[in-house]
C-alpha cells in the first residue's frame, strides 16, 4: 500500500519508505516517488564503471546492491526499486534516504554532502565529512549547548554564485549508542533503526523549516591525537568537498559530471568560509573540538 | 621515488580535468576518481608544463618572475613536481 510519509524535510510516497519516518498529509505533493517495478539489469558493457553505480544511456542513473535489490533514478524525483528476493525492508529504506536521495539530489543540481547543519546567526553552519568520523556526535554536542538542529544524513545544498542555502533538513541526528552515551542522552523512546544495531534517531531542538543561507562550512576528514582547525582557500575546500559527498561515483566520475561538480563547488566555497576540522581521537574529547569549531567561527 | 633531475623534461598530463579558481587549480584525475587543488604558486606551474619543459628551464622561468634564491626555489619545485609525478598530475615528456 503507496503512503506518503516524511524524513529529513523530504516527503516519499511510495510502496517502499525510509525507516525512521513521520506520517506526513496525503494530499501534500511527494518530492520523490518510488515505484515498485522492474529494473534493467546493470549493463554488461566492457567499461570498467563502478561496480554499484552506472549511468545508462537515456541518462537514468542505475544503483545495484546484491541482495537487496536494483533501483533505477531519474528527474530528481523518481525512483523504480526490483528488491532481490527475500531483501529486508529495512535495508531498502536506508538506501532511498541515503545514497539514493543523494543522487535525486544531484539530479535536481544540488550538493547532496555527508554530514550536519546547525543553525548560526540566521543561517546554517555545516559539519560534513568521511563516513563515521563523528559529524553527527559534534553536532549533538553543538546542540546541547542549544544550537538549533537543522539536518543531518544527507545535507542538501543550493550553490549558486549569489549564495548558497541549506534546502531541507530535519532537527534529529542520527547517534549511535556509545555516542549517545557519552553525551548522556535517554535513548528511551528511540528505537534502534535496525533491530540489533545500535543506532537512533534521536530528536532535539530545530528551527522552522525554509532554506537558509549557509555561514559556515566545518570538513571532518580525520582524526588526530589533538583537534586542530585550518581555514581553506576556496581551492582546498573544493578538493576536501569531493571527499565528503554522497554517491560521488554515480554523478562526477567523467568529465561532464566532474566538470558541473567542481563548478558548482567552487561557487560555494568562494562564497562561503570553510575549514577542515581534524576531531581529537578520543571521543570524550569532543567538547574540546566542538570549542575549538566556534573559536574558528569567531563565537 | 620520482627520479626527478635538471634534465627531465616533463608536461602537465592532458588526462586530468582542471579548473582555475581565483588563482588556485583544481585538477580531477579521472582514473583514480580523486581531486587535488593546487595553490598560486602551484597553478601557475601546472599553467607553464601546458608545454613540455625541463626542470631546469621551469626553475629558470620562475626564478626570473619570482623572488627568491634560484637553489630554495629549485628545491621546493622539485618537491612539488614529485608528489605531482606520484599523483600522474606531470608526467615525463616523451618527444
Amino acid at each position: 500500500m503507496r503512503k506518503t510519509v516524511e524524513l529529513g524535510g523530504w516527503r516519499y510516497c511510495g510502496d517502499i519508505l525510509p525507516p525512521g519516518e513521520i506520517a506526513a498529509d496525503p494530499d501534500a505533493p511527494a518530492d520523490i516517488t518510488v515505484t515498485v517495478t522492474a529494473v534493467p539489469a546493470m549493463p554488461e558493457d566492457c567499461s570498467p564503471g563502478h561496480p554499484l553505480w552506472r549511468t545508462l544511456t537515456d541518462g537514468r542513473i542505475l544503483l545495484s546492491v546484491p541482495g537487496i535489490g536494483r533501483f533505477c533514478l531519474s528527474g530528481g524525483d523518481r525512483v523504480d526499486v526490483e528488491p532481490a528476493t527475500g531483501a529486508d525492508p529495512v535495508s531498502l529504506g536506508l538506501l532511498l534516504s541515503g545514497p539514493v536521495l543523494a543522487v535525486l539530489n544531484r539530479q535536481r543540481g544540488l550538493l547532496p554532502f555527508d554530514g550536519a547543519a546547525l543553525g548560526l546567526n540566521g543561517g546554517a553552519l555545516l559539519a560534513v565529512g568521511a563516513s563515521g568520523v563523528g559529524k553527527s556526535t559534534l553536532a549533538a554536542v553543538l546542540a546541547q549547548q542549544g544550537w538549533p538542529v537543522l539536518a543531518d544524513g544527507v545535507v542538501s545544498v543550493s550553490s549558486r554564485k549569489d549564495g548558497a542555502e541549506l534546502i531541507r533538513g530535519a532537527a534529529c541526528l542520527r547517534l549511535w549508542r556509545r555516542s549517545a552515551q557519552m553525551l548522556g542522552l535517554d535513548l528511551q523512546g528511540y528505537p534502534p533503526l535496525r533491530p540489533g544495531v545500535p543506532r537512533f534517531d534521536t530528536r532535539w531542538s530545530g528551527l522552522p523549516p525554509g532554506p537558509r543561507p549557509i555561514t559556515g562550512i566545518a570538513i571532518l576528514l580525520n582524526r588526530a591525537a589533538r583537534p586542530e582547525c585550518e581555514r581553506l582557500s576556496p581551492g582546498q575546500a573544493v578538493a576536501c568537498l569531493t571527499r565528503a559527498l554522497w554517491s560521488r561515483p554515480a554523478y562526477a566520475e567523467d568529465r561532464p559530471g566532474a566538470a558541473a561538480l567542481i563548478a558548482d563547488l567552487a561557487a560555494l566555497t568562494t562564497s562561503v568560509p570553510c575549514w577542515r576540522l581534524t576531531l581529537a581521537e578520543d571521543l570524550d574529547a569532543m567538547a574540546s573540538t566542538a570549542d575549538l569549531l566556534k573559536q574558528s567561527v569567531n563565537l | 621515488m620520482s627520479g626527478l633531475s635538471a634534465g627531465t623534461t616533463l608536461v602537465r598530463n592532458k588526462d586530468m580535468l582542471f579548473s582555475h579558481i581565483h588563482h588556485e587549480v583544481v585538477i580531477f584525475h579521472m582514473m583514480k576518481g580523486a581531486y587535488f587543488s593546487l595553490d598560486a604558486i602551484g597553478a601557475d606551474i601546472w599553467s607553464r608544463l601546458d608545454t613540455p619543459m625541463t626542470v631546469a628551464a621551469l626553475c629558470d622561468s620562475l626564478t626570473a618572475d619570482y623572488d627568491g634564491d634560484r637553489a630554495e626555489i629549485e628545491r621546493d619545485v622539485l618537491l612539488l613536481l614529485a608528489d605531482m609525478m606520484d599523483t600522474d598530475l606531470v608526467i615525463p615528456h616523451q618527444p
